[in-house]
């Protein structure tokens, strides 16, 4: 696996884009770019330099949590990296109901017109957005202001018998 | 389709067993499907807001008053219900047989350790370490094949565990370097693969599978697997050492080869389930008597699968 630690003051410029778009202001433990703009956070207490001899004794498939990707269109977080970040999200959400709650986990795309959330500040529907239900974040989608696109994995969506 | 037990397979239940009423209830119940326990994954919400949820739709109880993320659902579900219900796919519960929970309950892991978890995949103990971390401290979680980490891989995203890395090796190899570079962990859970005579219920095909060769050549590969782990356990750390069979060749025969040969000690473990102690003797051998203090958990006592968990603690550097 290759890895790459990300250094201070690029993650600070990181966090500060996160808490532009969600008000995301500290990501706690290490910081590491795996594959294309793939990045994980590491909470455990080895260092990088542990992690880098661990490297060299055994095959390292993964090390921590996926948090989110960087995309043109923002940062596209993990269903797991917002409930990472859960208490500091706070812009950027889009609250569904209950049967909306059903069909984004069943993998549908919402259109906006339709939802019954209606946000005070309407540029809140451009780009990356958060999704929530009640007290659970459920992951992000991306809105071209009229459709969110689904962004939960194949294998976290509801099956349909 | 219900299976029979091969006429080996049920000699060596009778005899582990002892009286002939013991048996029956042994019969019995390893006929009868799983009872539908998960584990409320404290990463992420707690056990009050999880009861809350589930309770919405299904009759679910807390079954022990010091462990209240082990819960029973007691409502009849479909095939695939609980593992198709949202708050399963957002991670907040796993979907674990109890008695594979005892692993951890008896290796009791605490944030800030170093822990390996040596045979780790599909996960369900790693994610029980993790949470009992609190997500804090660093976990190795380690497994051979690489589908079986993807599986694991999968797993650990799903409960949220930012403390792991997970590593593909041979466990006798992995240890071995680890011992050379002189890596030491507080604990260890060595949960070794195993003939899974314990599985009978949710796994009805091991009856068919069953086969006494396969129990003697995992037992050689278990002890190599120990005498390899324990040489990465610091002075003073602690190792639980568990199967989900019933063999003594892969129990007590395996902690007996602990006993002799590596400055060790076994530790009763505090378990919420019916424990029976260890076997002494077996097929004309005699255990050293720490393997006593084993605990031998069987679907009959406790209405579960059937497991084997032993925690032991390292006296001395092994040499």
């Amino acid at each position: 696996m290759k890895v790459k630690f990300i250094k201070s003051n690029e993650k600070r410029r990181i966090v500060e884009r996160l808490k532009e778009s969600f008000g995301i202001s500290e990501i706690p433990g290490i910081l590491i770019e795996t594959g294309k703009e793939k990045m994980r956070g590491f909470s455990g207490s080895m260092t990088r330099e542990e992690i880098k001899e661990l490297g060299e004794i055994a095959n390292v498939e993964i090390v921590g949590l996926y948090l989110f990707k960087i995309e043109e269109a923002g940062f596209r977080l993990s269903l797991d990296g917002t409930h990472f970040f859960a208490d500091q999200i706070d812009k950027g959400i889009i609250e569904l109901n209950e049967s909306e709650l059903e069909s984004w986990m069943s993998g549908a795309d919402l259109v906006i017109g339709d939802l019954e959330f209606k946000p005070k500040n309407p540029g809140d529907f451009g780009g990356v957005v958060i999704l929530k239900h009640e007290s659970d974040f459920i992951g992000c989608g991306l809105s071209n202001g009229e459709k969110i696109f689904n962004y939960v994995p194949k294998e976290r969506r509801i099956r349909r018998s | 389709m219900v299976y029979q037990m091969k006429p080996l397979f049920e000699e060596r239940m009778k005899k582990l067993l002892g009286r002939e009423e013991d048996f029956e209830s042994f019969r019995k119940i390893v006929h009868t499907g799983p009872r539908n326990f998960i584990r409320c994954n404290t990463l992420k919400i707690s056990p009050k807001k999880l009861l809350g949820k589930l309770r919405k739709r299904w009759d679910v109880e807390q079954l022990f008053k010091d462990f209240p993320e082990i819960m029973l659902v007691l409502t009849d579900l479909g095939p695939g219900e609980l593992g198709n219900a949202i708050e399963h796919l957002l991670g907040y519960f796993y979907v674990q047989e109890v008695s594979s929970m005892m692993s951890v309950l008896a290796l009791d892991p605490k944030p800030g350790e170093f822990v390996l978890d040596l045979c780790a995949s599909p996960g369900s103990k790693t994610t029980q370490i993790s949470a009992r971390m609190k997500n804090k401290g660093t976990i190795i979680a380690n497994d051979k094949d690489l589908n079986r980490v993807k599986i694991l891989a999968a797993n650990l995203e799903r409960a949220g565990v930012s403390n792991a890395i997970v590593t593909r090796n041979d466990g006798v190899q992995l240890c071995e370097k680890f011992a050379k570079k002189g890596w030491k962990f507080d604990k260890i859970l060595l949960d070794v693969p195993c003939s899974g005579e314990g599985t009978l219920r949710s796994s009805p095909k091991t009856f068919l599978m069953w086969n006494f060769k396969v129990v003697n050549k995992l037992a050689r590969e278990q002890k190599k697997l120990f005498a390899s782990a324990i040489k990465c356990l610091k002075v003073g750390g602690e190792m639980v050492y568990s199967t989900c069979t019933h063999a003594p060749e892969e129990n007590e025969e395996v902690i007996d080869f602990a006993l002799k040969n590596f400055p060790v000690e076994i530790q009763r473990a505090k378990l919420p389930l019916k424990c029976r102690p260890g076997l002494k003797t077996w097929e004309g051998r005699k255990f050293n008597e720490g393997a006593e203090k084993a605990c031998r958990i069987y679907p009959q006592d406790n209405d579960s699968e059937g497991f084997f968990v032993t925690k032991l603690r390292l006296k001395e550097e092994v040499r």
